[in-house]
């Protein structure tokens, strides 16, 4: 099951990019941000994985791909044809999603890390499981809704709507909440920086994120498929 | 191009999603814009509780910083004020790098010099010529008016009849006329000094800058000090002072002869972000609902390809310009709509939500109100076209929808809230589309006033319409190429 994932994943046009996208998006905006940030002021780990911000935005586009993609073209039914089973479809693109995006994110936060002037060994760790949590809340965005533009905007929306508000609103209290229940201000934790969260309570706030949209998504994939292609 | 218009508003009226999309825009705009309003708590702790204290309000409407040492006369008519600044110096308060000393030194917009204000009250109009610590002589009025006059130390104030005129010398016998303004009524004639907090900027640990503000006050010493016109005795206010100030913070003056040495602190300035809560506050939803604005616009052109429509589309009109020109058309203006309602709903509920919160609002003009609620429309209507070019561009809804939001939504995000330095987030913030949010800035940066001018605390690089008009450029760009690739390609 999980091989016939994979020879989707390796024959379709542009999803292999998107784990080229991921790499450079990482290490670029991580190398710009190391070029432009005065040194020592900063946190290191934050400058080195800067890109991971940027970077996110292929991860989504690969989860979204590998599903909302098979609506569009209508080769979910045939998916769905050779396994009937929804839960253990969701559960093969689930491991092969978050298997391409974590050797992609293995080679992006690694090079990022060499590039940049230091990571901790948590931010090192913890980034490349942001990277896979990010990736499987899209999947099951994506399993929800069912449509590759509607699924990317729900999660950027989910991922990028948070920061843009907290920064917007002054008051720290509500800043502090917003942060814990936001998956990305919350699971960027892991770099440091945010000593309310701490890296490992931001990046379960990420993973209850992640459960939630698979689970959501695991009720509705398949759910009418007829009405859909 | 009518039909067009009609068979593209047909399709978009008709499709469920759309018109959703459309909705949940709007929703999201207002929804979030008032989530943020409501978390804009302001409190006051002070001798009477949670009162915060009233911020004046200057000639022109805005809220002015108006607090230094004056040392004047009445003037119930014509007159005039002449003095040399002999010397200007002062105090800075922990300055970097160990910000562990009290040192000497004058800070840039430290000011001293001759004033005429129509009273001691907070905010009411005035005309000053002055030295200041590092930009020379000026001539200030009405605390957003500015000129630079050189670097001479005689200066000179004269009334006659409603018209004030300022002059400077550099030797006390030929004078050059710097401005003439309008000042009308009894008045008081003087002496002032002045000193803003010293501003220094650092990088947080997370990224992003934090500007400190530290007290400062400043000494100049007048000589030859000759007033004509002038009636009543000397006397000294520090204007604004307040009750339990720190002791540098507080004015004195000292007299021997034509001689006056005046000490100040505070500022006479417009207030900029400080002068309570700027009305953008209530539109930060509109950063979240373009994200549904880009998704519909890339739906409108990409639903066609998936589903073989745009062969239909093109068969019945295969002038391709023209398809396309009435998809962005239609797509702005029901955005345009749309976005017009939300922050017309916005910016009102917004601000009653701020006031109920303790906060004042920054006072603007109702034109000011008017370009942020109408740009914020335009806005997006323009990121519709931009994702709709997108869309027609790639085909494909997932390559347009991450150009989109990478060029609009990302560079905010990273000037804002991210690691990298204020200096390279104004850049991404001049040559990105996202320099399009410039147009909600409601408060402009003012030269003469020393401040954290950084995209983080909503200072935009570029003017309002300046912004919007590289976006728009992007936007246009984008559609033209749309138009020769469709041009060229099958469908």
């Amino acid at each position: 099951m999980i091989r016939a994932e994979w020879t989707k994943f390796r024959t379709l046009p542009g999803l292999p990019w998107l784990v080229l996208l991921l790499v450079v998006l990482t290490v670029g905006t991580g190398a710009a941000a190391t070029a432009l940030v005065p040194c020592c002021d900063v946190l290191p780990s934050r400058v080195s994985l800067a890109g991971v911000q940027a970077g996110q935005i292929a991860a989504v586009a690969l989860a979204v791909g590998m599903v909302a993609g098979e609506y569009s073209t209508g080769m979910i039914v045939v998916t769905l044809l050779a396994v009937p089973h929804r839960g253990r479809m969701l559960a093969a693109k689930a491991l092969l999603v978050g298997g391409v995006t974590l050797a992609g994110a293995l080679v992006a936060i690694t090079t990022s890390a060499v590039i940049g002037p230091g990571v901790t060994p948590t931010a090192f760790v913890g980034s490349i499981v942001y990277l896979v949590l990010v990736s499987l809340l899209a999947l099951g965005v994506a399993a929800a809704v069912r449509d590759t533009a509607v699924a990317m905007g729900v999660a950027l929306g989910i991922l990028y709507g948070f920061p843009l508000v907290i920064r917007m609103i002054q008051d720290p209290v509500w800043q502090e909440r917003l942060a814990w229940i936001s998956p990305m201000e919350a699971g960027m934790a892991v770099q440091g920086g945010i000593a309310s969260i701490g890296p490992w309570a931001g990046l379960a706030v990420l993973g209850v994120w992640a459960v939630g949209a698979l689970a959501v998504g695991r009720s509705r994939v398949g759910g009418s498929v007829g009405a859909v292609v | 191009m009518i039909p067009l218009l009609r068979s593209e508003w047909t399709k978009f009226r008709t499709v469920r999603g759309w018109v959703a999309g459309s909705i949940v825009a709007v929703l999201l705009t207002v929804g979030v814009g008032l989530l943020g309003a409501a978390g804009t708590v302001r409190s006051c702790q002070g001798p009477q509780g949670d009162v915060c204290p009233e911020i004046p309000i200057g000639p022109g409407g805005q809220a002015v910083h108006d607090r230094f040492s004056f040392y004047h006369r009445a003037l119930p008519g014509d007159g005039s004020i002449t003095v040399k600044v002999a010397d200007v110096s002062g105090v800075i308060t922990y300055p970097p790098p160990d910000h562990d000393k009290i040192v000497p030194g004058v800070v840039p917009w430290a000011k001293v010099g001759v004033m005429v204000k129509q009273d001691l009250r907070q905010g009411s109009a005035y005309a000053a010529v002055m030295v200041t610590g590092a930009h020379g002589t000026r001539v200030q009025d009405d605390f957003v008016n500015d000129l630079a006059a050189g670097g001479d130390p005689w200066l000179r104030l004269t009334r006659s009849g409603d018209t004030l005129k300022g002059e400077s010398s550099p030797d006390g016998t030929s004078w050059r006329v710097i401005a003439e303004r309008r000042l009308k009524g009894p008045a008081l004639i003087g002496l002032f000094a002045a000193s803003p907090c010293d501003v220094t900027l650092s990088q947080g640990a997370l990224g992003g800058t934090i500007g400190a503000c530290r007290l400062t006050n400043v000494t100049g010493k007048f000589e030859d000090v000759s007033v004509e016109g002038a009636s009543g005795t000397w006397t000294h206010d520090d204007v604004g002072g307040e009750i339990g100030a720190p002791t540098l913070s507080v004015g004195s003056a000292r007299v021997w002869g034509s001689t006056i040495q005046l000490t100040g602190s505070g500022d006479i300035s417009p207030a900029g972000m400080e002068g309570g809560a700027v009305v953008e506050r209530t539109l930060t939803g509109a950063s979240i609902g373009l994200i549904a604005v880009i998704v519909v616009g890339v739906l409108f052109v990409t639903a066609e390809y998936r589903r073989g429509l745009i062969k239909a589309t093109l068969a019945a009109n295969p002038g391709r310009t023209g398809v396309l020109l009435a998809k962005a058309a239609v797509v702005a203006t029901v955005t345009f709509a749309g976005g017009l309602v939300a922050a017309a709903l916005a910016v009102p509920v917004g601000i009653g939500l701020m006031r109920d919160r303790n906060n004042s609002i920054a006072p603007i003009t109702a034109l000011t109100e008017v370009r942020v609620i109408v740009g914020t429309a335009a806005l997006l209507a323009v990121t519709a076209v931009l994702a709709l070019a997108l869309g027609a561009i790639f085909r494909r809804s997932a390559a347009a929808v991450i150009a989109a939001i990478m060029l609009v939504l990302l560079p905010q995000l990273l000037a804002t809230a991210s690691v990298i330095p204020s200096s390279a987030a104004q850049w991404l913030l001049r040559v990105t589309p996202a320099a399009g949010f410039a147009i909600q800035q409601s408060i402009p940066a003012y030269p003469q006033v020393e401040d954290y001018y950084i995209p983080a605390l909503g200072y935009y690089p570029l003017p309002p319409l300046g912004g919007f008009a590289v976006m728009c450029g992007y936007a246009a760009v984008a559609l033209a190429g749309a138009i020769v690739v469709l041009r060229r390609r099958d469908a």
